[in-house]
């Protein structure tokens, strides 16, 4: 039977007196890959950010698996297992890009002081572990010849893998991932999809603002439109992205 | 003259211990402390009352260190959720707060008079130049503080202060709780520096509100600064440095033909003089990673 993973109703966000999301609705089923598109100024962002707790929603309800969650602060949600990435990639600069991925595994033994000190046998074993799981991740992402150098010496699309990494390393139910594909090189960019699908295989559940068409049809399952602050249309790939109102919405016309 | 150096150095181990607890703040954690003082005036104050009123002298540091630590929680209660400059912005409020306690309510500080006559650690039992004793002690204590903050800032826990620094969306992002560990950045920060608090007073036997003005916490801004942010070492150098420079110098005034006024006037302008140079040629400090400073977000 297919289970909401994430449900969002009626979530509207006001900046001023301007409307940025208006009465969005829609649901993420598990081990589903929702594309979502939409203009420049559509709301997608802001709706990520309502979503994972870095704004507060004006009105409305989201539920993640099940679980009222428009108020619970972002780290809570990310230890219930839902990550984001972001649209202005934010690498750890003074940090070497190892220790970028190691901050992603969620309640590390070693992040509290007592246990540094009273099990500090407990936490170099877990840190070793947590090491080679990194490991494992920057090889795929072709990451792996810069593991030492800082984070911010990174070229943009090495910034966004690093981002998407990271997000891996805290072993996440649901990613969302804002422009994944923006910079990253089309070789790179296909592999990631593919990962993306075997990571859905493997049970994850996606949603991801892209702009770039033919990869976003690619990876999705499903696809939804937004457009002035509203889902409007929501369906299969290919379908959504001939209507007449997604053309208008990327190829000018005002919609 | 062997006294002298020890006497300097007793200052500067005691700078060094205060200065390397806002490196823990500031250095790794990204916190703008701007009253840092006001934790080592608690630390003083609270080490000599408690021992005026009959305390054993190492439980009344002990209750110095961990009333700081109590302060650092209470400030950071109401500010940490907020952005940096906010931090900042109380923290000084909340130095100057202290030392106008100390200087106002006479009934417990004695106001501008001060506060002298307490015990100091084994005093009666050394029967050497005391000096000696407490040089060894800062020195073993900040050997100590060292060794644990060294511990601390490359363990897990030390990763996420740093992801902090650098962003704490991101902190947020991977499931960190930023909040608590600002706390615990800051009440450990604070605690150090209420230990140092109580060195200071065993060392000046003398303690008045004048000791704790907001200068005293740009020192050691100027102290971590130097040595290079986020460098534990680099902040033990910037002690030596800024305090043998400015004891040094004092202790010249007999050859030089300047008042003690302008003498003062003239180091504070040497130090500003050293940071100017120090931001062109070094910006990163003396013990910083100079590729730390080049990256762009």
């Amino acid at each position: 039977m297919v289970q909401e993973i994430l449900k969002v109703r009626d979530v509207k966000k006001y900046f001023g007196g301007v409307m940025a999301v208006d009465g969005a609705s829609f649901s993420v089923e598990e081990q589903t890959i929702k594309g979502l598109i939409g203009a420049n100024g559509a709301g997608k962002t802001t709706l990520f950010n309502l979503i994972t707790g870095y704004y507060k929603l004006d009105s409305g309800k989201i539920f993640f698996k099940g679980e009222r969650v428009e108020q619970l602060p972002t780290f809570k949600k990310a230890r219930i297992g839902m990550v984001r990435t972001f649209q202005l990639t934010k690498a750890l600069s003074r940090m070497t890009v190892l220790e970028n991925l190691l901050l992603g595994p969620k309640m590390q033994s070693g992040e509290q002081i007592y246990n540094i000190f009273l099990r500090p046998k407990m936490v170099a074993d877990e840190e070793a572990r947590v090491v080679e799981k990194a490991l494992e991740i920057l090889e795929f992402f072709d990451l792996i010849h810069m593991k030492d150098d800082y984070a911010g010496a990174l070229s943009g699309g090495q910034k966004r893998l690093l981002e998407m990494a990271r997000a891996l390393m805290t072993d996440p139910k649901m990613l969302l991932l804002d422009e994944p594909f923006a910079g990253v090189n089309p070789t790179l960019a296909r592999k990631l999809v593919r990962h993306i699908k075997e990571l859905k295989e493997r049970g994850m559940t996606f949603l991801i603002i892209e702009h770039d068409i033919p990869l976003i049809t690619e990876v999705s399952d499903i696809l939804s439109f937004m457009n002035h602050g509203r889902i409007i249309l929501e369906g299969p790939p290919e379908d959504v992205k001939h209507d007449p109102r997604v053309l208008d919405a990327y190829l000018g016309g005002g919609a | 003259m062997i006294d002298y150096l020890v006497a300097i150095s007793i200052i500067v181990g005691i700078f060094a211990i205060f200065a390397i607890g806002l490196n823990l703040e500031w250095g790794f954690t990204g916190l703008i402390n701007f009253g840092h003082v006001g934790f080592l005036a608690i630390g003083a104050y609270t080490t000599v009352l408690m021992n005026q009123s009959g305390a054993p002298i190492w439980l009344s540091m002990a209750s110095g260190v961990v009333l700081a630590a109590f302060f650092g929680l209470l400030v950071g209660i109401p500010t940490l959720r907020l952005r940096e400059d906010y931090l900042a912005i109380v923290t000084i409020g909340f130095s100057e707060i202290v030392r106008l306690f100390l200087l106002n309510e006479e009934w417990l500080t004695r106001g501008p008079m001060g506060l002298f006559g307490f015990d100091r650690p084994f005093e009666a039992m050394i029967p050497f130049d005391y000096n000696y004793f407490l040089f060894i002690l800062v020195f073993g204590s900040l050997a100590v503080i060292y060794v644990l903050l060294e511990k601390l800032v490359k363990s897990p826990w030390g990763r996420v202060l740093k992801s902090i620094r650098e962003d704490e969306d991101v902190a947020s992002a991977l499931g960190k709780d930023v909040f608590r560990y600002k706390i615990q950045a800051l009440m450990i920060g604070s605690a150090i520096a209420g230990l140092a608090g109580a060195f200071l007073a065993f060392n000046l036997q003398y303690i008045n509100p004048r000791n704790f003005i907001p200068m005293e916490t740009f020192y050691a801004w100027i102290i971590v600064v130097l040595g290079g942010s986020a460098r534990n070492k680099g902040t033990i150098l910037g002690a030596i440095i800024v305090q043998s420079f400015y004891t040094g110098t004092r202790y010249i005034q007999d050859y030089v033909p300047l008042a003690s006024h302008q003498m003062a006037a003239l180091r504070v302008m040497v130090i500003g003089l050293l940071l100017v140079l120090l931001m062109m040629y070094k910006p990163q400090g003396l013990l910083g990673k100079k590729e730390e400073l080049t990256l762009g977000q």
